[in-house]
């Protein structure tokens, strides 16, 4: 058991030398957000010690709750060391109007995993009346009871009720009408 | 548990107290049924809607905070400013039925009680079968949520179903309204209460229903707790195909833990669908037809649940 | 003032032959002066299944209703909410028995009406108590009242049952008060306590022409009034499943059919029960054989209507077979309920139509068996409509234990519903102990308006 633990300590020198040695570069990127024409492109700058970095491929992710959306494909840089996204105009922005977007670089060769951060304000606005409150429906909670419905509840129960109560009083005006003096 | 504004309901109901003067009992139990309102910050925000309108509505129709504000929010209200919503790819699904184990270690159950179910569903005699995870649909018509006598079902802005097990009397007539027998009910199968006892402290469980309650309905709730954090739910993370999606409609994307889609791309390319739209239940889970799909259908080779 | 108005409002009732009014008192108030070694026998039967009735409720609530009750997520309503739905449909007895025939002036319904309330409130009241042993948490009960939904079928149910409990007792007890007074003025060797509730039950009555007038006016409204509720309490209770998406219940037929059902069930629940109290009572000169002749012949109407509304709900999706409807249906038809679907054919409905068109069919005897396999049959189809339907979903129902398939009440859940039986019939047996079952005056008033066949049939 205890050599095992050895062997893996091992191991995992190698492999951090090995790691450090193959990333030496290290690179950098820019996120810069134009507008073509009608359409939106994001564009993202790699360089490494201030030169630019081509033949390198880069994703673009819109961050969302739970994960990471990817925008289109992986697009390789050019020799300029620019990649060149597409940018959907329909992504829903986030609670501030904004879309956190992340470029990132995945396990290169040459310069490993790097990753980069930006905002645009290019997106749809979401629907927020999605979120409304339901209104006044059948379905809806206890305070929400349509209006006719409570209308119609009640006259219908009033109106039963309130003859049933109307029958009663009768029976106990019965007592004002004894004629003691006649009897069956 | 934020409770329905008391106040602004009693005060309305003297105002309608001659008229309901001559109920009974019946009568002043419609006191709260019939005149507690949400409460209103009277404040008129601007919002725009999807088609550029300009809207004015009122500051408590709308919320859509930041993610750090997820964590706080009314049981009966939901999670402001989200929309869950499921979809599950049939194509993907070879009936593992880890999502079964994983939601029940979540919720606290013990077999037979499912709140997600592996079906074999086979359409018609010529047709192949397919692996048919079911959950509960969290309908936006939700035929449960109506038919309950004291909102111990309601459907909450994030459109999750929920149940307050503290209110349900146990009618069961939400179980009898649901075309999808989603809901179970606690019976109080002794090994099942025993189990509850046991891990009635467990703070790993998402515990917004709490499905140990003797005498109540529960069912799938979307895990409404971790979703409040950013976690999904216990049946996605599960699943070692990757068969359930699961997200924010407001968001417009769908994650399993490993990929995102845009959910409307997803179910345009798909070509997702509803289980019985015809209902018009308008269920909040979809469903990817199972087309190339990723496993060979395999008949099961043990049969679930058999034992009382 | 009031003089005038006597002489004015000149009415007949207090004008009857006295010598023949006195023979009838005596006759009608004989079960309440005495009761036999057999009547306590029964009592005491009665009360003994009530008891364990209690007792068995004790148990399903203090143990695992798991173990106690054999229902299950798929068939989560069984006998209680059957047993529910049969006992709201018996309290239609009193709408169909009193009120339906004195507005349309049938004059044979006067020796029934209050046998007919009487059963009607008995029934109504044990309704109730059948859906509270459903209930999985019967200690929040009251949160229907303080958390009640106005949308809910079942909020409406408990309103409208209540309206229908006391609108059946006010109907009840309303044209008792001169019966009260006669119970006061003629009963003797009675404790003093029931001398004390004749006399305040009798509100003071005298039968003067004013006192009349207004106790008519009184009854009068309360008829009127009673039929839409008695109809509504029963189509609440049918929307009760008809509001669901349940391709067996999802039904525009329902409440229709759900009446014509109980209208079908009271006729025989009355035949059973006028043969009872004729034979206990030795009323046969009251309740005659016109009136079972009368009784059998609305049992075949009632029955006809009843397979007019079934093949409305049965045949037609049969017909078509949807895919919805499919399941639910063969399995009745030809499945695994298929003998008790036909029997509950043959005895409550085809039975019930054909027989009594016989006219010897409609003596006491005979007519009284047909009734009892109606009453019988009328409980097994609520059986039939409330739990079948539920073992059959949209979605297929696999990997669950078998009990979870199929359903049948424990001993448990049989006891309690033969405690709500006991429990009725105990009401009714000890309401005739103390209140004349038959109208006196209603009576009387019938045969002096010269409908002498009520009483002195052939």
């Amino acid at each position: 058991m205890k050599s095992y633990k050895y062997i893996l300590i091992i191991c995992f020198g190698f492999f951090l030398n090995f790691h450090l040695w193959g990333q030496e570069k290290e690179a950098s990127m820019t996120l810069s957000f134009e507008k073509a024409d009608t359409n939106y492109v994001c564009k993202v700058q790699v360089s490494s010690e201030n030169k630019p970095v081509a033949e390198i491929a880069v994703k673009l992710y819109v961050q969302r709750l739970y994960g990471l959306l990817p925008i289109g494909k992986e697009v390789t840089t050019d020799e300029n060391g620019v990649a060149i996204f597409d940018f959907p105009k329909n992504i829903p922005l986030n609670s501030e109007g904004k879309l956190i977007v992340l470029a990132k670089v995945e396990d290169d060769e040459n310069y490993g995993s790097f990753e980069t951060q930006g905002e645009t304000k290019w997106g749809a606005q979401p629907d927020l009346l999605k979120l409304a409150h339901s209104e006044r429906s059948i379905s809806a909670s206890r305070g929400q009871a349509p209006i006719y419905f409570i209308v119609a509840s009640i006259v219908i129960i009033a109106g039963i009720w309130g003859t049933l109560l109307y029958v009663v009083l009768q029976v106990f005006k019965l007592k004002r009408y004894k004629l003691t003096s006649k009897k069956i | 548990m934020k409770k329905e504004n008391e106040n602004s309901g009693r005060r309305n109901f003297l105002k309608f107290g001659l008229l309901a003067g001559g109920a009974t009992l019946t009568g002043l139990g419609l006191k709260n049924t019939l005149f507690a309102s949400p409460p209103e910050t009277g404040t008129k925000v601007k919002v725009l809607t999807a088609d550029g309108k300009m809207v004015e509505v009122d500051s408590s129709m709308i919320a859509h905070p930041s993610e750090e504000k997820l964590a706080e929010f009314s049981i009966r209200e939901g999670i402001p400013g989200k929309k869950f919503i499921m979809v599950i790819d049939l194509a993907r699904c070879a009936n593992a039925r880890k999502c079964v184990s994983g939601c029940q270690s979540m919720h606290n159950l013990l077999p037979p009680i499912e709140f997600i179910r592996v079906k074999r569903m086979q359409d018609t005699e010529i047709t192949a079968p397919y692996w048919f995870p079911q959950t509960c649909y969290q309908c936006d018509n939700p035929p449960c949520t109506k038919v309950c006598p004291v909102d111990a079902t309601f459907k909450r802005t994030d459109g999750i179903v929920a149940i307050d097990s503290d209110r349900c009397i146990g009618c069961k007539f939400c179980m009898a309204a649901c075309p999808y027998s989603a809901r179970t009910f606690n019976f109080g199968r002794p090994e099942q209460v025993a189990y509850n006892e046991e891990h009635a402290k467990d703070l790993n469980k998402c515990g917004a229903t709490k499905s140990g309650t003797e005498g109540t309905v529960s069912k799938c709730d979307f895990c409404p707790d971790s979703s409040a954090k950013g976690i999904l739910p216990a049946c996605v993370t599960e699943c070692p195909n990757g068969v359930i999606f699961f997200g924010d409609e407001m968001e417009d994307a769908v994650t399993n833990g490993e990929e995102t889609f845009r959910l409307s791309e997803l179910l345009k390319k798909r070509a997702g669908y509803r289980q019985f739209e015809e209902l018009g239940t308008k269920p909040r889970v979809y469903y990817l037809p199972p087309v190339e799909r990723a496993f060979p259908f395999e008949e099961a080779t043990e049969i679930h649940n058999k034992a009382e | 003032m009031i003089e005038k108005d006597i002489t004015s409002e000149k009415t007949t009732h207090e004008t009857f032959t006295q010598e023949e009014y006195m023979v009838m008192k005596r006759d009608l108030l004989r079960p309440i002066q005495q009761i036999g070694t057999w009547g306590k026998v029964w009592i005491a039967f009665l009360v003994a299944v009530c008891l364990c009735g209690v007792y068995a409720y004790y148990i399903q609530e203090t143990k695992s209703k798991y173990v106690t009750v054999s229902l299950r997520d798929y068939t989560m309503w069984g006998v209680y909410i059957s047993n529910f739905v049969f006992f709201v449909a018996l309290s239609l007895i009193g709408v169909l028995m009193s009120a339906v025939l004195k507005l349309t002036n049938f004059q044979w319904y006067r020796p029934l009406s209050r046998i007919a309330e009487v059963i009607a409130v008995a029934a109504i009241m044990l309704a109730g108590i059948s859906i509270v042993a459903a209930m999985g948490r019967p200690d929040r009960l009251y949160y229907l009242v303080t958390h009640g939904r106005i949308q809910s079928p079942i909020v409406w149910d408990i309103i409208v049952i209540l309206t229908y409990v006391a609108t059946s007792i006010v109907l009840l007890f309303i044209p008792m008060i001169p019966s009260m007074s006669t119970c006061k003025n003629h009963l003797t060797n009675k404790p003093k306590w029931q001398m004390k509730m004749y006399d305040i039950l009798s509100f003071g009555w005298e039968g003067t022409a004013e006192q009349w007038k207004i106790l008519k006016k009184s009854v009068k409204i309360l008829t009127v009034l009673v039929i839409p509720l008695g109809v509504s309490i029963h189509t609440v209770t049918a929307w009760l499943f008809a509001t669901t998406l349940r391709s067996e219940w999802d039904s525009t037929n329902f409440g229709a059919y759900f009446v014509s059902g109980a209208f079908l069930l009271g006729v025989a629940g009355m035949v059973v029960a006028v043969f009872v109290i004729r034979k206990a009572y030795k009323l046969e000169n009251y309740l005659t054989e016109m009136h079972f002749d009368k009784l059998g012949k609305a049992l075949v109407l009632m029955s006809f209507i009843y397979i007019y509304f079934n093949i409305n709900e049965y045949l037609v999706p049969a017909y078509k077979m949807s895919g919805l409807h499919e399941n639910h249906l063969l399995n009745l038809f030809i499945g695994e309920e298929a003998i008790f679907y036909w029997s509950v054919v043959l005895f409550g409905m085809l039975i019930p139509a054909s027989l009594p068109l016989i006219p010897s069919m409609r003596k006491p005897l005979p007519l009284t068996i047909i009734a009892v396999c109606v009453v019988i049959a009328a409980w097994f189809k609520r059986y039939l409509i409330v739990i079948p339907g539920l073992a059959h979903p949209y979605l297929p129902i696999q990997d669950v234990p078998d009990s979870w398939r199929h359903y049948s009440p424990s001993l448990i859940e049989m006891t309690i519903v033969a405690a709500t039986f006991a429990a009725m019939m105990l009401i009714v047996t000890l309401f005739a102990k103390f209140f004349p079952i038959i109208s006196v005056w209603e009576v009387a008033e019938g045969k002096l308006e010269g409908k002498d066949e009520i009483i002195n049939y052939k």
